[in-house]
């Protein structure tokens, strides 16, 4: 398979996305870099459904400044880390591949997490992080989510497991459900 | 960058003072799902609180600019943040404001409906629980 190498410096999603996107960046970090001290990351990306994006595996070096590691514990559960560290790739991914800025934190309700926009329309974002597991099972059911949303809107979904360092972005298109 | 056709809702015409209520009620939801992770329910709630009103803000604004999809997308995210800030009434009330509008659609109608019905529950629950502390304590 071919593959092409990207670059990309975590603390720029802040600049790209005004949710204050800031926010992911220690807990990107945290989940990167685990107990060493390195400021950079090598994931692999795969790309679904993107249109003639190619190829649809990409290799992504992600790097940061030692300013921006958290001097101090984070205060929240391990899960919460995990999700937010997958917000945080999902911000830099959703630029670098679709061309879409995260424009808003969607509502408890929604079914997903975040809207993204090209500028003339907003669709669906739902991410989800996982140190181990498998990553295809949790893409299938965050689609199925996403798919749920009540505005029937077609939408993207960025799962990351960060053992693997590997991460799927993939476009679905909202299916009216079967009555 | 060649997608494909997407559905989305439409944002054409927003202006800049929109898109920056837009940005600063996106932080204060982040912020208070990070106090509400941290166990700090009181300031949460505060952050939902002020994000509430920004998105009524929102809502009407959309409504006034023509992009209902939008501004009902705006006026569950109230409801829904009142909700998480505590003031059930509020929520209740933003609700039913939607479900009275002859525009909304109708998979939104079902969940907003779906949504009232989870929150009168909750609020049921809730003051059985605080009846029964105050006989706990009398």
């Amino acid at each position: 398979m071919e593959h092409t190498h990207d670059t990309y410096r975590l603390e720029d999603i802040d600049q790209t996305h005004p949710i204050g996107a800031a926010f992911f960046v220690p807990f990107t970090i945290l989940r990167l870099r685990g107990d060493t001290a390195v400021t950079a990351a090598t994931l692999t990306v795969e790309l679904r459904n993107l249109g003639n994006v190619s190829p649809q595996q990409r290799i992504l070096h992600l790097s940061w400044s030692s300013a921006s590691v958290p001097p101090q514990p984070l205060g929240v559960p391990e899960r919460v880390i995990t999700e937010w560290a997958a917000c945080g790739l999902a911000c830099v991914v959703i630029a670098l591949y679709a061309g879409l800025t995260v424009r808003e934190v969607a509502a408890d309700g929604d079914r997903f997490d975040y809207w993204v926009d090209d500028g003339q329309y907003e669709y669906g974002l739902e991410v989800s992080g996982t140190i181990g597991g498998s990553l295809e099972a949790r893409h299938r059911e965050k689609v199925r989510q996403l798919c749920d949303n009540p505005y029937g809107v077609d939408g993207y979904v960025v799962v990351v497991n960060f053992a693997m360092r590997h991460a799927i972005l993939s476009f679905n298109r909202y299916e009216e459900p079967r009555r | 960058m060649n997608h494909p056709s997407r559905h989305g809702i439409s944002r054409q015409g927003v202006e800049a003072a929109l898109a920056a209520d837009e940005s600063r009620k996106s932080q204060l939801m982040l912020e208070a799902q990070l106090l509400r992770a941290q166990q700090q329910s009181e300031a949460a709630a505060e952050k939902f609180a002020e994000a509430a009103m920004i998105e009524e803000r929102l809502r009407d604004a959309c409504f006034a600019q023509g992009l209902s999809d939008k501004a009902f997308m705006h006026g569950f995210s109230a409801a829904s943040c009142w909700a998480q800030a505590g003031d059930f009434h509020h929520a209740i009330g933003l609700c039913h404001e939607m479900l009275a509008h002859p525009q909304l659609p109708e998979r939104l109608r079902h969940r907003i409906d779906a949504y009232v019905k989870t929150l009168r529950a909750r609020r049921a629950q809730w003051y059985v629980e605080l009846v029964g502390q105050d006989e706990a304590l009398g």
